[in-house]
């Protein structure tokens, strides 16, 4: 709202005061100040709440309210002894949809250009000026808030209005010369053949204010809100009347409005004829009564703010103060109940001068999260490895999951995205973290490991399923070359690598290992970690048409971690005392068949074992000239420990003994000859 | 014959499993002059002339081999030490840290601030209804409060993409009964354009405490408390008047500008004040959507935008730098 103080000090004097901060400590911040000739015009920022505030009367009530300074209220026109408006009639269907509409004819009203003062004014709040009654009814929006409509009355066929809802089909062109189509949820003012103005919107281009008419019809009104709001935005038409009547009209606003235009209309063309307007409406309003509990009001603050205090901000904003009740001004139309006074009285109170109080009380603590901590503790874990965290905008366009996934059916789209690369909500992290890459390359990052903690989002039964995910990326070389080392691309141990460490950072134990076949994996380097059938994880190195889609052109391997799942599978770590006693050690340097999983070698192992505590190694795996063809070197290390006593080394050879027996029956294995 | 194939065996795999901070050490031990092929070399002197001669053949062929091993490797005394000289102005062996995003690090320490005030943390859906969202919030169909806030609809379905981490309060207060005093950190989205200071999804932490007596003054004193602890000590706060359909009254708090002190510069555009989240006492009307006694209880709540916080705190002016996750950019602005 464009505040000219020229114009404000009409109605209150501001000298002296400091209008900014006098507006912002009443809650509508200055956005701009211009300069206008020699005046002086602030844009104040309005809340929804406040459409008194989009009018200088409003704003001039408001400053009356901070500072108790005189208010004076516009002068306006008295009816007394009109022409009475003879064969013409005014018809509301529906008092729901416009509880006030009052209709005034003039005759013998110049189209002409208005005095410099009008000009100035409408100027001021950023319009252009047209005539004298286009700017006069722009100027009573202006001052008092409450949008006015001029219709030729020589262009109203039928000599009737009707305020009606359209009928489905009808047409109507608008001052901006665009044609809409209407249906029953558009409020339209009709003559006797067809709509002439959209209610509360827009008037039409036919029955406007046209040069040649000397007849004149004000409409002055106060329709629903919500049917211009819902009127509005579907015919996409916004102006600054439809701005004002969304946010809300009063009831009698319409009256007081239509007679300052008059009072200002006649001051500026004395010759005019007026006759005695129609006013409508079916009942008048109970005015808003509210409850006035003092105690309340300091509770709620937490300030002793006296009674005398109290009261005498209420009536500073001219609200009618009784003992226990405050009745509110129609203009108002944001309060309703006790709560409404606490913020008027501690906003003119001025929220500085209460006071700040810090407490905890009883009974209130942090309790923990258990997502939070996971999540803390993953992160920086992987930051200590010189991993880092990304956080990016989860959403993905429909060609990469596509590219990726094939189907998209199970993707959740955005209804209204704003441009197609952000459309669908990202199923994982990883699709995200693949542009990071792509962008990270393009700026000449060659070595990425990243990761980000986010969501993934999918279609289930009708409803939508999120899951928190940890996705992981590395693309380029663990360590760059280095005085002291050899240089070596990431491969699919890396990856498998960082999920067996959040594994282990977070106590999950018993995680079977799959081959995994996922859309965004080569299939032959693709892992599946499950507990039971639940998978929660996979990682793998990502295809080479995704790679392509990125224009990446290395190998990129990637992780995702179900972090609800992982939750449920943490243990609490316990602690048990060390074994007091020597482990034995024995290496076995296997032949086996190349096809033979390391997995299912040490699960044989681990069945066989009989001794109380075994751990295996496995540390070194070649093939070559030593090896037959087909076959592969394991070299394992085992380290068997008795817990409660010393192992003696004939017992251990009994079981390395059965060990390898069992390797020799279930997969040929054989010890690589002496 | 055997003794040296499995040496052979042995040294290849333990040269193969060793670091390179190890293989000053094996090449002593395998090729010094009290090494391993060494001794085998002198120990021939007894053996008969064949054999010697194949073994002999044999041994070299290793040492040769490992010498090929070391080559390769590249590991020259003269790297790291000579001697008795070090050259200890080498740079260490690298442990690089990676970084924790400037997102997360903002939220990091908010969420502590907030913990020590003993506020503890909730989540909740990203993908609402507009129940949640908008209407036990006090902001109903076809009001022109909703304009405040843009939204993402999803496609085939009545949900949206929550505009605020508001909707948790709502989820919260129905699980229990006050005292209530969480924090509900996540993602949000509206319908905004990206440029420096709009990104259409950002982070939100929600804050609600809900008891009895809760006043403004509370209000007052724990996000200023809050502003001191996180921009530090010296951070002067002020609260105006402003309006959000679920808190009455509802306020704007300001913070002493953090790059000038308040005394006036570009950022706080001479105003020496920063604005930095909305807050208010809670709306009776919330209470009664989720069946709370709104004599008995009254609260507070605040909202705050993560990215803002962590663009003040750590001097970022680019809202779009935070999404992008160039690795160059993540390393540097945390110091």
């Amino acid at each position: 709202m464009r505040v000219s103080l020229e114009w404000l000090n009409e109605y209150i004097d501001t000298g002296s005061l400091d209008l900014p901060v006098i507006l912002e400590e009443c809650g509508f911040p200055v956005e701009e100040v211009i300069q206008v000739g020699d005046d002086t015009v602030y844009d104040i920022e309005v809340t929804a709440n406040r459409p008194d505030m989009l009018s200088m009367i409003g704003v001039a009530r408001e400053i009356k309210a901070k500072t108790g300074r005189k208010l004076r209220l516009p002068a306006t026109y008295g009816l007394k002894d009109e022409n009475i408006w003879e064969d013409f009639t005014v018809k509301v269907e529906n008092s729901n949809d416009t509880p006030r509409y009052i209709a005034c004819k003039l005759d013998n009203v110049p189209v002409k250009k208005s005095p410099d003062w009008l000009e100035r004014r409408i100027k001021s709040y950023g319009l252009n000026p047209k005539n004298v009654l286009v700017d006069l009814t722009n100027y009573i929006a202006v001052e008092l808030g409450q949008p006015l409509h001029a219709f030729s009355e020589s262009l109203v066929k039928g000599r009737m209005i009707n305020v009606r809802r359209a009928v489905k089909g009808e047409k109507i062109v608008t001052l901006l010369g665009e044609e809409k189509e209407l249906d029953d949820s558009i409020l339209v003012i009709a003559d006797a053949e067809k709509p002439i103005a959209l209610a509360g919107i827009i008037g039409g281009e036919e029955s406007g204010v046209k040069e040649n008419s000397m007849s004149f019809i004000i409409e002055s009104a106060y329709f629903d809100p919500v049917l211009i709001r819902m009127g509005s935005k579907k015919l996409n038409i916004k102006t600054d009347a439809s701005y004002r009547f969304e946010r809300g009209g009063y009831f009698t606003s319409p009256d007081f409005a239509l007679k300052r235009f008059l009072y200002l209309l006649k001051k500026i063309v004395p010759e005019i004829e007026i006759y005695m307007p129609i006013d409508i409406y079916d009942k008048i309003p109970d005015p808003v009564k509210i409850k006035l509990d003092r105690s309340f009001i300091r509770k709620r603050l937490g300030y002793d703010i006296s009674d005398e205090k109290i009261d005498s901000i209420l009536k500073q904003f001219d609200f009618e103060v009784g003992e226990s009740s405050v009745t509110i001004p129609n203009y108002r139309r944001d309060l309703f109940g006790p709560i409404d006074l606490v913020e008027e009285v501690g906003r003119i109170f001025g929220y500085s001068n209460i006071p700040d109080k810090v407490r905890i009380p009883e009974g209130v603590y942090a309790r923990n999260n258990r997502l939070f901590g996971m999540s803390r503790k993953i992160r920086d874990g992987l930051v200590s490895l010189g991993y880092y965290e990304n956080v990016t905008l989860g959403l993905v366009s429909r060609e990469e999951l596509e590219k990726i996934y094939g189907n998209i059916d199970n993707f959740v789209r955005i209804a209204n995205p704003i441009n197609k690369n952000i459309e669908y909500m990202t199923p994982t992290p990883s699709v995200n973290l693949l542009k990071v890459v792509k962008n990270n390359i393009l700026k000449s990052n060659r070595n990425i490991k990243i990761f980000e903690l986010g969501r993934g989002f999918m279609k289930s039964d009708g409803d939508f399923d999120e899951k928190n995910i940890l996705s992981v990326m590395l693309f380029g070389m663990p360590d760059e070359k280095e005085w002291y080392n050899v240089p070596r691309g990431f491969d699919l141990f890396d990856i498998k690598g960082i999920a067996e460490y959040i594994f282990d950072l977070m106590h999950v134990e018993g995680i079977k290992v799959e081959s995994g076949k996922h859309p965004l994996y080569i299939k032959e380097e693709s892992v599946s970690f499950k507990m039971g059938d639940v998978e929660i994880a996979r990682c793998g190195r990502i295809r080479k048409e995704i790679e392509k889609f990125y224009e990446i052109e290395n190998r990129i391997y990637s992780l995702d971690i179900d972090l609800d799942r992982l939750l449920d599978y943490t243990k609490k770590r316990g602690y048990k005392r060390p074994s007091a006693y020597p482990s034995v050690y024995r290496d076995l340097a296997l032949v086996i068949d190349k096809n033979v999983l390391y997995g299912d070698l040490l699960n044989v192992v681990y069945d066989v074992n009989s001794l109380p505590s075994l751990k295996v190694k496995l540390f070194d795996l070649y093939i070559g000239k030593q090896i037959p063809d087909g076959k592969k070197g394991m070299a394992v290390n085992l380290e068997f420990n008795g817990l409660s006593r010393t192992l003696k080394d004939d017992e251990v050879e009994v079981v390395v003994g059965r060990i390898l027996e069992s390797l020799k029956e279930k997969f040929g294995a054989y010890l690589r000859e002496k | 014959m055997r003794d040296i194939k499995d040496l052979r065996e042995e040294i290849l795999i333990s040269l193969k499993n060793a670091s390179s901070n190890e293989y000053e050490a094996l090449k002593i031990k395998y090729l010094g002059r009290k090494g391993v092929i060494t001794s085998i070399l002198r120990g021939l002197k007894g053996v008969p002339k064949e054999e010697r001669k194949i073994i002999g053949m044999e041994a070299n062929k290793l040492k040769k081999e490992i010498e090929e091993f070391f080559k390769q490797h590249k590991v020259e005394r003269a790297k790291s030490s000579s001697g008795k000289f070090r050259d200890y102005t080498l740079p260490g062996r690298k442990n690089l840290p990676g970084a924790v995003h400037p997102v997360s690090r903002a939220l990091d320490e908010i969420i502590n601030i907030f913990m020590r005030l003993g506020f503890s943390i909730e989540y909740g859906p990203e993908i609402e209804s507009d129940y949640y969202n908008f209407e036990a919030l006090n902001i109903p169909k076809h009001h022109p409060s909703r304009d405040m806030q843009d939204t993402f609809y999803i496609a085939e379905s009545d949900k949206l993409l929550r505009t605020h981490t508001s909707p948790v309060q709502i989820r919260t207060m129905e699980r229990q009964k006050p005292p209530i005093r969480v924090i509900a950190p996540g993602r949000c989205y509206r319908k905004d354009e990206i440029d420096p200071s709009h990104s259409p999804v950002f982070h939100q932490v929600e804050g609600l405490y809900v008891d009895e007596n809760v006043t403004f003054a509370d209000l007052k004193g724990i996000l200023s408390a809050f502003a001191g602890d996180f921009f530090g000590p010296d951070t002067k706060t002020r609260f105006t008047p402003s309006f959000f359909p679920f808190t009455e009254p509802s306020s704007e708090m300001y913070v002493s500008c953090v790059f000038c002190g308040g005394k006036g510069c570009n950022v706080c555009q001479y105003t020496g004040w920063l604005e930095v989240l909305g807050c208010g006492l809670v709306n009776p009307k919330v209470f009664e959507y989720v069946g709370y006694d709104t004599e008995k209880y009254s609260g507070f709540a605040f909202g705050l935008g993560v990215e803002r916080f962590a663009m003040l705190k750590y001097g970022i002016d680019d809202m779009r730098l935070l999404y992008e996750n160039n690795i160059e950019f993540l390393k540097g602005v945390i110091k």
